[in-house]
């Protein structure tokens, strides 16, 4: 269900129209109130008034994550605290984390923004929509709880904790969508196995995953552990939130909120903008943010964007799903690798549990790579027998022939990998990094 | 229906528009708030074509009227009620409208306005009490009527309006709020400038803000009467703190 028609499914024409508008005024906004901003521009020899078209952007010099950590806490806000309402950060596991502010406007905004990301899974009024990101600082929370309140759909603030918990709200509370990270889902089925209830019990009928990558492997574990449709939606807390972009019925690429934000793809190495179907760094510009507005965000996430129409209708353009980060990114000798993908390979052998940890080692000056997995569960599958074969080395064969990556496979206690957070789990541990 | 572009514009080597883009679509009350000297005229006289762009693009209906003479601009539905009214003093109101109607009298003979002249007459009873009156005479609110009648001779499919409310008392205001929401129930499309920022948020649908020949904020008319900028600026909200 689309739910806004005017915005999702406008001409090229008039959204270029209306892209241009917000572009200016919020290039004007922040010259004006933002130092970094302002600086920034001039350092470079350019002024607000020179972007006469969406082609120009690129003329705008870019802003990096270290950028945000530097204006800790409020140096990159464009309006006086007092216009604040709201303010979330990101973790700060990685460095200082990035603090965000949000107006009255903002919010508004936002909620619209993940009411279209709900509606497209067919979420109304009529739904009980359980939010199982952690609740807090992190924005994925009170995101998605906005977007299905705007919708008016019944809001279950569940947070993150106790699995079995999770169940126990999703069978008596009758949720009939779940919103959380994808291997949280993952634990949250699992637990519901354990405590045997079965998805004839549920009333679950669809899943909203984000906030990590994940693969199409993952997806259909997903759907059918949980029954339910798993749909992906993108964002980050530096330029919003969730509600960036989300997955339609077709589930063929993420459409963009193209009113609200200018999507980019550069080459990460030299900068520069590629064309539609090529991958490379998404960069990101909000044009409605009055709070934190963000100019050509590098978000340091890979993917290409398309502007092929969409048999659902709506003519937003689309984003691939995410592959990994840049950072994620795992090179061995000559070889890149996504965690992704070896999530691909082992959540398509039934011989193993779909939780993997990847340990990277340097011995003899060679690197290595280990993958630790757990076999699968005896009770679980439909149908295949754990027993047949040796999985790890079916593994192990498709790293090498897909890939082209030999890993060592170690075997992990059944419950070690996959209970170990509630909410991203750390995927790689890299012992060559002195 | 209205579609601007980077418009740039000025008063001989002076540009007081830096690059305004803008749009308008069918059916909307649009309007663009700023302060005195923001360029709110120049954008509207621009477009009407009374001063000529020096860069940029205005497509009304999908056509470029940037480069047209102000005529031209009228003859295709695109009409501008000027700031102060400037209705012709000597003449009568009669007179006045007749002249509002003046290129479709040209293509249709003097019978084509007669439906027009009643329909003024119907959205302003007092100018029809009035007509052999000189426009000189009128009050201010009269002379704002006679102004917005006139130009609705035209028949617009745009119709901009620049100021109406300025040096009006607040009744007077309001009555000519309920004229233009008639206006744009009946099929009139409208773009309203004005630094009476309450009143025209009041009744559009969206707006923009300018500030110095540029356009600062966009969104909807709840949104920019939500924006704490334009509250403090252009709303006069209620100063509790000094620092405010």
């Amino acid at each position: 269900m689309i739910w806004n028609q005017k915005y999702e499914t406008m001409t090229r024409d008039q959204m270029d129209q209306v892209q241009l508008e917000r572009l200016q005024a919020t290039l004007h906004r922040t010259e004006r109130n933002v130092a970094f901003y302002r600086q920034s521009f001039s350092g470079h020899g350019v002024k607000s008034d020179d972007i006469r078209d969406l082609a120009d952007l690129r003329r705008i010099p870019f802003t990096a994550k270290d950028d945000l950590r530097k204006s800790y806490p409020y140096d990159m806000f464009a309006v006086p605290l007092r216009d604040i309402v709201r303010i979330q950060s990101t973790s700060g596991t990685t460095g200082t984390p990035v603090v965000v502010g949000y107006t009255r406007n903002d919010l508004r905004t936002w909620a619209e923004c993940v009411a279209r990301v709900l509606a497209a899974g067919g979420m109304t009024e009529h739904d009980v929509v359980q939010v199982a990101f952690t609740y807090g600082l992190f924005s994925g929370g009170f995101g998605l709880h906005a977007g299905a309140e705007r919708i008016g759909a019944s809001v279950i603030p569940a947070s993150t904790g106790s699995l079995e918990k999770q169940v126990r709200i999703m069978k008596d509370f009758k949720t009939t969508a779940l919103a959380c990270t994808p291997n949280y889902a993952l634990a949250i089925a699992s637990a519901a196995r354990d405590m045997g209830i079965s998805n004839g019990e549920l009333a679950l009928r669809a899943g909203y995953f984000g906030a990590e990558p994940w693969s199409e492997g993952l997806r259909s574990l997903l759907e059918q552990s949980l029954g339910i449709t798993a749909l992906d939606n993108y964002g980050l807390t530096e330029v919003l939130g969730p509600g960036v972009s989300f997955e339609c019925e077709r589930k063929d690429g993420l459409h963009v909120n193209e009113d609200c934000f200018i999507l980019e793809v550069i080459d990460p190495k030299s900068g520069e903008t590629l064309p539609a179907g090529s991958e490379g760094e998404l960069v990101l510009t909000t044009i409605t943010k009055e709070g934190f507005p963000m100019l050509r965000y590098r978000t340091g996430d890979l993917g290409s964007v398309t502007r092929e129409p969409c048999p659902c209708g709506r003519t937003l353009a689309r984003m691939t799903r995410i592959r990994g980060r840049i950072d994620d990114m795992i090179i061995l000798g000559a070889t890149k690798i996504f965690p992704s993908q070896i999530e691909e390979i082992i959540t398509a052998e039934p011989g193993l549990a779909p939780h993997f940890q990847i340990h990277l080692d340097r011995r003899d000056g060679i690197d290595t790579l280990t993958v630790l997995v757990e076999p699968a569960d005896a009770r679980n599958d439909a149908g295949t027998s754990a027993a047949v074969g040796n999985p790890f080395d079916r593994v192990a064969h498709r790293m090498e022939a897909v890939l082209g990556v030999i890993a060592k496979m170690e075997r992990a206690e059944p419950g070690s990998i996959s209970r170990a957070g509630e909410g991203k789990l750390r995927r790689v541990v890299d012992k060559r990094r002195i | 229906m209205l579609r601007v572009r980077n418009l740039r514009a000025g008063y001989g080597n002076v540009e007081v528009l830096h690059g305004v883009s803008l749009h308008v679509d069918e059916g909307e009350i649009v309007t663009i708030v700023g302060a005195n000297g923001a360029g709110k005229s120049t954008l509207l006289s621009s477009l009407a074509g009374i001063v000529a762009p020096m860069a940029g693009i205005a497509l009304f209906d999908g056509a470029r009227i940037n480069a047209l003479p102000a005529e031209a601009v009228v003859a295709r539905g695109c009409v501008l009620v000027p700031e102060g009214r400037q209705i012709f003093a000597d003449l009568t109101v009669a007179e006045n409208l007749l002249l509002g109607g003046y290129l479709r009298c040209r293509r249709g003979g003097r019978r084509a306005l007669d439906q027009d002249l009643q329909r003024v007459g119907e959205l302003f009873p007092i100018l029809e009490h009035r007509d052999t009156q000189q426009a000189g005479t009128l009050s201010g609110g009269e002379q704002q009527m006679l102004a917005l009648g006139r130009a609705l001779m035209a028949r617009p499919a745009l119709l901009m309006l620049d100021e109406p409310s300025i040096g009006l008392a607040p009744l007077v205001v309001r009555e000519i709020l309920d004229v233009i929401i008639r206006l744009r129930r009946e099929g009139t499309t409208i773009l309203l400038v004005e630094q009476n920022a309450r009143a025209a948020l009041s009744i559009s649908d969206r707006g923009y803000v300018m500030e110095t020949g540029r356009i600062m904020l966009e969104g909807t008319a709840q949104e920019l009467s939500a924006n704490h900028d334009v509250r403090r600026s252009y709303l006069g909200r209620e100063y509790r703190r000094i620092e405010e």
